[in-house]
């Protein structure tokens, strides 16, 4: 039987613009299990921040109900269930790759900066994630100095670094170029299975969103409802090769159909 | 060719390039301006030779120094207060929407008024002493660094703050890992401004009513037509301005070198 993480019911959001109201997402409901790999797909503007927002408890004024293991989101966010990876990487520019990935740690350990031995094992387990994303002798590098792969491996070594077990990313490699993209694909891969976390991922490209997911959930837009949730079925590990796998294009041609590309 | 050599060489390139044409144009607008006076028998009151000034200068070194003195630890103050107090507004604005729309906008037209003019009331007020100069130059340079504080303090990222509400950051933390290092670089660009308006405070300050400072010497030479002593008193206050000006881009060079800051000073 598969645990349950994430429960979403009849989910509904709306806010008011110019006096009428605008309805972002419609009546949404899914469950992700622990461990799981699902991707949001959907046309911009559609709703997927808005409704990663929610999961996360950054937003709070919905209808519907949100349970993240037992819990409302925004408890399960001040527990630090979450891990946000956002499409701008959000390093701080006055900090160096070490000390932006000590932000989590400074910000727990409450108002003021670290005391030393919780300093020593904060910077122990940084480094130590800093190695797994392979930024390892970057340490001192500051945000400017980094390549846009890099500044997207920074910002998830930071949300590693305290071991959240939902990942949430809003595109997080929708600035990269095809070439890098496609190689922080195959490490977000790897990283996945060492971790063993369960990751909600924002996409619109399709191609990413069949290698990564166990299930994608392809979004209408405005308002934003549920089209459809496949399930990949695409046996793990999987590597590039997978791309001229017959399953791989009849995945790829029922979403584009359903997205209406066709 | 030896490391040492280059280093030599890359040196006499930069002094040459950068050190050699400002220097140059110096002497000679001197040499000009000495000439013009002495074939054109120039009246000394009216505008008297380079020689004459540096005269003047050296002669009156001791007490050109102590007024000079006296018109930096006056601005030096006032400036001081204006930070702390602007840096405070900046926090209060930033965190109330109420104080900010009632009192933003009068900061932003006050920015644009010539503040000299409450000079004489404040010689009414405090009288001939230091605190009304004091506070005059703390006036002149609370503007620029309140509206430049201010939209430091608020033009952060977006995304930054959801990162923060994320990691389920306080209010206070948010101001100090984000808020404050943002607004750095805003900062220092009004510290800028607002050093040499603190030195302009000052001398405005004892020109409507002191016993000393350079304000005061500027004033009292124009009286008595002691041009080369007038001149002699520009040229220390403009020494003054400058030091203090580049005592704040030294400070600011500190501060990005340890924060990392790429290019910083952000006009607003």
């Amino acid at each position: 039987m598969k645990e349950s993480f994430i429960q979403i019911e009849r989910l509904h959001y709306s806010y008011a613009q110019n006096e009428t109201y605008l309805n972002v997402l419609d009546n949404i409901t899914f469950n992700v299990y622990k461990g799981e790999f699902i991707s949001i797909l959907g046309p911009s503007g559609c709703g997927k921040t808005t409704l990663l927002k929610i999961i996360g408890g950054l937003l709070e004024d919905y209808q519907g109900k949100v349970t993240i293991k037992e819990d409302t989101p925004e408890k399960a966010r001040i527990n630090r269930e979450f891990g946000f990876v956002f499409q701008n990487p959000v390093l701080f520019g006055w900090r160096n790759v070490l000390s932006n990935i000590l932000l989590p740690s400074e910000i727990a350990s409450g108002s003021g900066n670290l005391e030393k031995k919780s300093r020593i094992a904060s910077k122990k387990n940084a480094k130590q994630f800093i190695d797994l994303v392979g930024l390892k002798g970057f340490e001192k590098s500051y945000p400017h100095q980094l390549s846009g792969g890099m500044k997207s491996r920074a910002a998830i070594a930071r949300a590693l670094s305290y071991k959240p077990n939902i990942l949430l990313m809003d595109e997080p490699f929708g600035n990269l170029d095809e070439f890098t993209r496609v190689r922080m694909n195959m490490e977000l891969m790897k990283l996945w299975e060492k971790t063993n976390s369960t990751i909600l991922f924002i996409t619109h490209s399709i191609s990413e969103a069949i290698l990564l997911s166990d299930r994608i959930i392809v979004l209408d837009n405005r308002p934003c409802k549920i089209k459809e949730i496949i399930e990949i079925g695409i046996v793990r590990p999987r590597n590039l090769a997978i791309q001229e796998n017959e399953k791989f294009l009849s995945h790829s041609r029922k979403i584009k159909e359903l997205i209406g590309l066709t | 060719m030896s490391r040492k050599s280059v280093y030599i060489k890359i040196r006499k390139i930069l002094f040459l390039r950068i050190l050699f044409p400002p220097v140059l144009t110096l002497v000679g607008v001197l040499v000009i301006w000495e000439t013009i006076c002495h074939s054109f028998n120039v009246p000394e009151y009216l505008f008297p030779a380079p020689t004459i000034i540096y005269y003047t200068f050296f002669h009156n070194i001791n007490s050109l120094l102590t007024d000079t003195a006296v018109t930096l630890y006056e601005a030096l103050v006032g400036f001081i207060i204006a930070n702390i107090v602007s840096i405070i507004t900046a926090v209060g604005f930033c965190h109330s929407k109420i104080l900010e729309r009632s009192l933003y906008p009068y900061a932003i037209a006050i920015k644009s008024i010539p503040v000299i003019a409450i000079a004489p009331l404040l010689v009414l007020w405090f009288g001939y002493g230091i605190f009304g100069k004091i506070l005059m130059s703390a006036i002149i340079s609370f503007f620029p660094l309140v509206v430049n504080a201010t939209v430091g303090l608020k033009s952060v990222d977006p995304d930054a703050i959801d990162l923060m509400r994320s990691l389920s950051a306080s209010k206070r933390q948010i101001l100090f890992k984000l808020r404050f290092p943002n607004a750095l670089p805003y900062i220092f660009s009004a510290l800028k401004i607002s050093s040499t308006l603190s030195v302009v405070g000052a001398i405005v300050g004892e020109m409507t009513g002191a016993q000393k400072g350079i304000g005061f010497v500027i004033l009292t030479s124009t009286y008595n037509i002691d041009t080369p002593l007038l001149f002699s008193a520009i040229i220390a206050a403009s020494i003054g301005g400058i030091l203090f000006f580049g005592l704040i881009v030294i400070i600011e060079q500190y501060v990005n070198n340890k924060y990392g800051f790429k290019n910083s000073s952000k006009e607003v």
